[in-house]
């Protein structure tokens, strides 16, 4: 929402929704605080050993060659990429970075009574600020003052510390946070030798659990040592039972030492997002068969985050806060939420319900997921959506045998490409929908697709059925095969250019960096390749269609007129546009209508024309047709002004 | 926009409508006015003010219409409700008169020509949809003398007639009334002569009621999202292969909203006995932080207020002129990125709801152009990836593209697909192979279905096949077509505004139409439970009592199995909570305790901490610490069966805030940590109201 559409709400706010049907604001409540615990040693900070081939090579491919970092300067930047994601992705979220086995000792300036020697807490734990991004920035792009901050000290930091320095932070600064973890990048699988030392490790470790804070290791083997977590690590990282099985979080060794980089990278992406139930569930396979599921939104999308009102005569910038206050109209006094009552607008009066009949008439029973039966996957059209899937994977921690049951289920329809359909009920008096469950492939699991109902089918405008000849349609076939992309619609490699627009202009404002002057969209089609692997089959569907058009007029000469529109003048678009395969496409086709508006414009009688005549001239040109007439006429002058 | 409608409904009051019949016990009028009352209310909930109706009563006691002064023909009928739009008081009004009348006096022909004359002086010669609806048990007079003329008249004006009556035999709708008198007999016969000579449905009440069971969907106008043109190639590159088709969109699916409540005040004592409510306006003020002011805030007005964005803490001012920098250029267009196969497509990372691409309307040659797109799209099994930007300078969306050939319509189904930051990369066990600690591999496992479990499921499977089984609303369909099925929430608002519409003192809601809950059961054309049977002994799932679930804190291991418990000895043995790390050491010590005076002790220690940080809070810096500490000392109150301690220390917290702390407090009532009620401890006797009152009183 805009800053614009505040301004109104007061207006419109008493007809307040009540349930969308997705409540996804508890989802988004929920908190992730991430720290970053980056050992510091010689190894970490050793640079890359180069590999046979990169020397032979020399510096022709050097140009090519990604650069090199340390494993502590590689883990840096893994953090700083991930600062920049979440700052998109999760603005809410609190990430820092502490670095352990430093010779300098840094901790917070809140003269705490307890000391973390050898800890440096590079970046507090906090809602990341420009300030600390930038210093962050600065130590990357300066490798002598970070290899000042990087230097390791003689005796290794004590774990026991390093752990006990996370809880202060976790408790102090991330109180409440459903999520709370800690990523330790290190080399050294054994950094505890003495038992005193090991056990008061293990205790502090302990401690963190209980804290509910999760420990998520990242170890660095290299091609002479493969990293042992049985040595030490198995002895503070718990089983969280957040995933049902016994597995350990599938780290991958990093080898490498060329791609450690990138490796730790998506490593660490992966990790990135803290897993977040959107509900947990009873799902009914049969009368008196139920399991244990939960489900997660996979797949949501992503909007630039809004603007906020702000203060900027004093002495800091600050965000202005909005209260409502809600106030009855007549008595201009301000209304206590125990005097509101819900009410539905009915022929002109107000039909009222006590808030007990108001729960009542939405409650369609218990929260399940119950199949009622399978079908081809094929019956699903793609027309069968309304909004995005949710995930389910099963959850034992209700039902025991849940995820066997779950898994059985998926292989069978996997194997005979079947589908559930089930009654829905995500959480209580959430809205009854009818969805669709198809297994998956990747990750291991199951999609439901929310089915649109009659209700929200909308009926098919009338036009006119015109069936292209099949020669057209072959040359049409040369186009399509010419522009395949087996391998399918891969998300990741579209990022959304408005988001990153968003986000760098206001990284390099924040930054006080220069404005980026162009951005790439990878969004737009690759005009190159196309002109290249189909342009002449372009062109030969071009004739094809004029020569089909010809044929199609000879035989039908009357019906070509029969679509004008009741007013009787040129529809937009132009019946000439789709011979532009041939024209110039500058101006967008249309002329005669141009033409009307344009003399109708330079007369300045565009007061005269009909308002579905403004409409539709601007709709051809995409511009916006909401407003009043005189908006309209505005909109209009505007736009040959401009020219 | 739907055309102008104007309804007259004809209904007959007559004495013996009063009657039961049919062993009904609902009398004939009670009978037909649950179908005249849901017609009305239906149309009233459309809100439209071109959708009038007017009612007219025939047999009724008195005469009241236009027709009566002129010719005696016209007595005993009365108009009731001149053509108006329907609101409450009209509602209201009818109510009124809506009663059976003492006599059987009153023909039933002329109160259609009462109509006929209220619908032409209504409508005039203007474009509307006319509606004449009689209703009546056929036992009174019928005067089909000159019906040529009125019939004629019924064509001229184009008006649809519908005649429905009470036990009216309707050989299709399988009711034939035993014991029929003669005059209903002939009444029947002449009034279904009269409906087919002017194209009109003849039917009995029965069915009309049993039709307004099922839910009526509202049409709406399809309104285009989007026009502009379907793009391969770009014209900088080579304008003379660029491929151009003139396209508009327009919505397949779009989720039909329920009508929404609003929010409305009780300013006083009469309004709440009678129930009147006022409207409410918001008003917005605006605050920023100011230490010195009281309150530590000041209002400030709007012409103080700039804009901004949020780069994570660190505010980015940005002025209105400067919005430009920050937008995103685009044009209205859709342009084809590539074309992928159907069958590797991912259903599930659709977005939105669904659309239609079709070619521009007013251009044959767009339209074949795009047939031969669709056609093509179809014979090679593939979909069609585009960029789409729906009006100038919206945000681009990525779509997938299908093609829909049916035998009178061809169009292109369009649904979003996500951009790379609409993907969350969250990290699932595969369900196929666990791995152990020690990182062995294995297949199978307690998690890992077994043969047999995988031969049940897949026997069960197969016995819930959907396919041979019937759409439950509509026979011809398939089972569970969205066509068939309904959207239950919106009906269920609809049904229960109209309800209490007309029955305003009602204190219940109606059950729910059993239309509504079609699908939200197995259906009973399937006989699964021999093969059930077997996948729930080879399943063997088993429901965790929740008790068991809590009493595993302090048990829980590190993946190497090292017994922690052990390590933490020297420490809880101590029974001295540090103040540095409470909740680990609260929790390990509670976990531990023995005796009920050891876990009284340390709930008191754990309170002590909490009222010094709350104490030495500058501000609220320390509230949330000082808030999870309370939350799990609650939870473990609550696990250990000890909620009497939490509930007298929070009794106790409550007071120390009083001083000078008093939005500590309101913290505590926002995370409802107030006192242990009884769904969370089957022992305490605290009530709502009293929890209520712990949380907002003095």
């Amino acid at each position: 929402m805009s800053a614009d559409k505040k301004w109104n709400s007061g207006a419109d706010a008493a007809d307040d929704d009540d349930d969308d049907g997705r409540d996804e604001t508890e989802f988004q409540a929920m908190k992730d605080a991430t720290l970053f615990a980056i050992e510091i040693s010689n190894s970490m900070i050793a640079p890359p050993t180069d590999d046979d081939d990169d020397t032979e090579a020399g510096s022709k491919k050097k140009k090519n060659k990604k650069p090199k970092y340390s494993s502590a300067e590689a883990a840096l930047r893994c953090a700083e990429a991930v600062l920049k994601n979440r700052i998109i992705s999760t603005p809410n979220d609190m990430m820092g970075i502490l670095l352990f086995g430093t010779e300098q000792t840094k901790y917070g300036d809140s003269g705490s009574n307890i000391s973390y020697p050898n800890c440096y807490l590079l970046m507090d734990l906090d809602i990341p600020d420009a300030p600390s991004i930038k210093e962050l920035k600065y130590l990357l792009d300066n490798p002598d003052e970070l290899s000042e901050i990087l230097k390791p000290s003689k005796k290794p930091a004590s774990m026991a510390n390093v752990l006990f320095a996370a809880n202060h932070l976790f408790t102090t600064k991330a109180a409440n946070f459903n999520s709370r973890r800690l990523f330790i990048i290190t080399d050294n699988d054994n950094p505890e030798t003495d038992k005193a030392s090991r056990s008061s490790a293990q205790t502090r470790a302990r401690d963190l659990y209980d804290l509910n804070v999760r420990i998520e290791p990242f170890f660095i083997s290299t091609p002479t040592h493969q990293f042992d977590k049985s040595l030490f690590y198995t002895d503070i990282l718990y089983d969280t039972g957040e995933d049902t099985t016994e597995n350990l979080p599938t780290e991958e060794p990093t080898t490498d030492a060329e791609s450690r980089y990138e490796q730790m990278l998506s490593a660490i992406t992966a990790k990135q997002a803290p897993r977040r139930a959107l509900f947990t569930l009873k799902m009914e396979l049969g009368k008196g068969l139920t399991i244990g599921i939960k489900g997660y939104l996979l797949h949501k999308r992503l909007d630039p985050s809004r603007s906020h009102y702000i203060h900027e005569q004093g002495e800091k910038l600050q965000i202005v806060k909005g209260t409502t206050t809600r106030m009855a109209e007549e008595t201009a006094t301000e209304v206590s939420p125990d005097q509101i009552r819900k009410a539905y607008k009915f022929g002109g009066e107000t039909v009222t319900f006590s808030d007990e009949d108001f729960k009542q008439m939405r409650n369609f029973g218990e929260p399940v997921l119950r199949i009622l039966g399978f079908k081809p996957q094929s019956e699903l059209q793609l027309w069968h959506n309304t909004r995005s899937s949710t995930f389910i994977y099963p959850s034992e921690e209700d039902y025991t045998g849940s995820t066997r049951t779950f898994a059985a289920l998926r292989n069978k329809l996997l194997e005979s490409k079947l589908m559930g359909i089930s009654w829905f009920i995500p959480r209580r008096s959430a809205a009854p929908v009818m969805a669709a469950i198809i297994p998956s492939v990747e990750p291991q699991g199951m999609f439901t697709i929310p089915l649109p109902y009659v209700d929200d089918i909308r009926q098919n405008p009338e036009i006119p059925h015109i069936v292209s000849p099949n020669h057209l349609i072959d040359r049409m076939q040369d186009v399509i095969r010419q522009l395949h992309m087996p391998k399918g619609y891969i998300p990741s490699k579209y990022p959304n250019p408005a988001l990153q627009k968003h986000y760098k202009v206001l990284e390099a404002i924040a930054l006080e960096e220069e404005l980026p002057e162009e951005f790439e969209d990878k969004t737009e089609p690759k005009y190159k390749s196309i002109e290249k692997y189909a342009g002449q089959q372009i062109q030969e569907w071009g004739e094809a269609l004029s020569q089909a058009m010809t044929e199609f007029r000879l035989s039908k000469p009357a019906q070509v007129e029969v679509h004008g529109t009741k007013r009787g003048r040129e529809p937009a678009g132009g019946a000439a546009a789709a011979k532009k395969v041939k024209k110039d496409v500058e101006g967008g086709g249309g002329g005669d209508a141009d033409k009307e508006i344009r003399a109708a414009y330079d007369k300045n009688t565009l007061n005269k024309l009909t308002v579905a005549v403004l409409k539709d001239w601007l709709n051809s040109k995409g511009m916006s047709v909401a407003g009043k007439k005189a908006d309209l006429v505005e909109r209009i002058e505007d736009h040959f002004e401009n020219k | 926009m739907a055309d102008k409608q104007a309804t007259v409904y004809v209904v007959d009051l007559g004495a013996s409508m009063d009657a039961l019949n049919t062993g009904r016990s609902e009398t004939d009028l009670e009978y037909t006015l649950r179908y005249l009352w849901d017609r009305i209310t239906t149309t009233v909930s459309n809100g439209r003010k071109t959708d009038t109706i007017a009612v007219v009563g025939f047999r009724t006691d008195g005469s009241d219409n236009g027709l009566v002064q002129n010719d005696d023909n016209y007595t005993n009928i009365s108009v009731l409700n001149p053509m108006s739009q329907f609101l409450m008081p009209q509602i209201r009004g009818l109510k009124q008169l809506l009663g059976p009348s003492a006599t059987d006096q009153g023909d039933g022909i002329s109160a259609l020509v009462v109509a006929l004359d209220i619908i032409e002086k209504y409508c005039k010669k203007l474009k509307y949809i006319r509606n004449i609806v009689l209703l009546t048990n056929g036992t009174g007079s019928f005067d089909f003398d000159g019906i040529g003329d009125i019939i004629e008249q019924i064509k001229e004006h184009r008006i649809n007639l519908t005649v429905l009556g009470v036990d009216f035999d309707d050989p299709e709708f399988g009711f034939e009334e035993r014991d029929k008198g003669t005059l209903k007999a002939e009444n029947e016969k002449a009034l279904k002569e009269l409906c087919d000579q002017c194209d009109g449905i003849f039917g009995t009440i029965a069915e009309a009621i049993e039709e307004i069971q099922r839910p009526r969907t509202k049409k709406t106008r399809p309104v285009h999202s989007f026009r502009g043109c379907l793009s391969i190639g770009n014209a900088s590159v080579n304008p003379g292969s660029m491929l151009l088709i003139d396209v508009e969109r327009f919505p397949r699916t779009m989720v039909a909203k329920p009508p929404t409540a609003s929010s409305f005040a009780i300013t006083s004592e009469r309004d709440q006995v009678d129930g009147s409510l006022q409207r409410i306006r918001n008003t917005r003020t605006f605050q920023i932080e100011d230490e010195d002011a009281p309150g530590k805030a000041i209002d400030i007005g709007r012409e103080d207020m700039a804009k901004g964005y949020l780069y994570g803490r660190t505010i980015v001012p940005i002025s209105t002129e400067d919005q430009e920098i920050v937008k995103f250029s685009t044009e209205a267009s859709l342009k084809i990125v590539g074309f992928i196969p159907k069958s590797g497509f991912e259903r599930q990372i659709c977005l939105s709801n669904s659309n239609i691409i079709v070619g521009s309307k007013a251009n044959d040659e767009s339209i074949m152009a795009l047939s031969s797109f669709i056609h093509a799209l179809y014979e090679l099994d593939s979909l069609a990836i585009g960029r789409l930007v729906t009006k100038v300078d919206k945000p681009p969306v990525m779509v997938a593209m299908a093609p829909v050939i049916e035998p009178e319509f061809e169009c292109l189904v369009e649904v979003q697909l996500p951009f790379a930051e609409d993907t969350r990369q969250y990290k699932f066990a595969p369900l196929d192979t666990v791995r152990t600690v020690s990182g062995k591999v294995l297949d199978k496992h307690r998690l890992i279905p077994s043969q047999e479990l995988q031969e049940a499921m897949n026997e069960y499977v197969d016995s819930m096949n959907l396919m041979s089984l019937e759409g439950l609303n509509d026979p011809l369909l398939p089972f569970a077509q969205p066509e068939d099925m309904f959207s239950p929430v919106l009906h269920r608002i609809q049904q229960v505004i109209r309800a209490r519409a007309i029955a305003p003192d009602e204190d219940s809601l109606p059950d729910i139409s059993p239309v509504l809950l079609e699908y939200s059961t197995i259906p009973s054309g399937l006989e699964p439970e021999e093969d059930l049977d077997r996948l729930k002994q080879a399943a063997d799932v088993c429901l965790i009592p929740t008790k068991a679930k809590g009493k595993k804190i302090g048990r829980d291991k590190p993946l190497s199995g090292l017994d922690v418990g052990k390590l933490l000895e020297e420490r809880t043995k101590s029974r001295r909570i540090d103040k540095n790390n409470p909740i680990p050491e609260f929790r390990q010590m509670i976990a531990s305790a023995q005796e009920t005076g050891d876990i009284q002790s340390l709930v008191q220690q754990m309170g002590d901490i909490i009222k010094d940080t709350i104490r030495h809070s500058l501000a609220d810096l320390q509230y949330s610490k000082a808030i999870e500490c309370l939350r799990i000392l609650r939870d473990d109150c609550i696990t250990f069966e000890a909620f009497e301690l939490y509930d007298s220390f929070i009794r106790e917290l409550k007071s120390f805030t009083e001083a000078d702390r008093r939005d500590f407090w309101s913290r505590v009532r926002k995370d409802k940590l107030g006192l242990v009620l009884p769904g969370e401890d089957s022992r305490s006797k605290t009530t709502i109201e009293e929890s209520n009152r712990f949380y907002y009183g003095r």
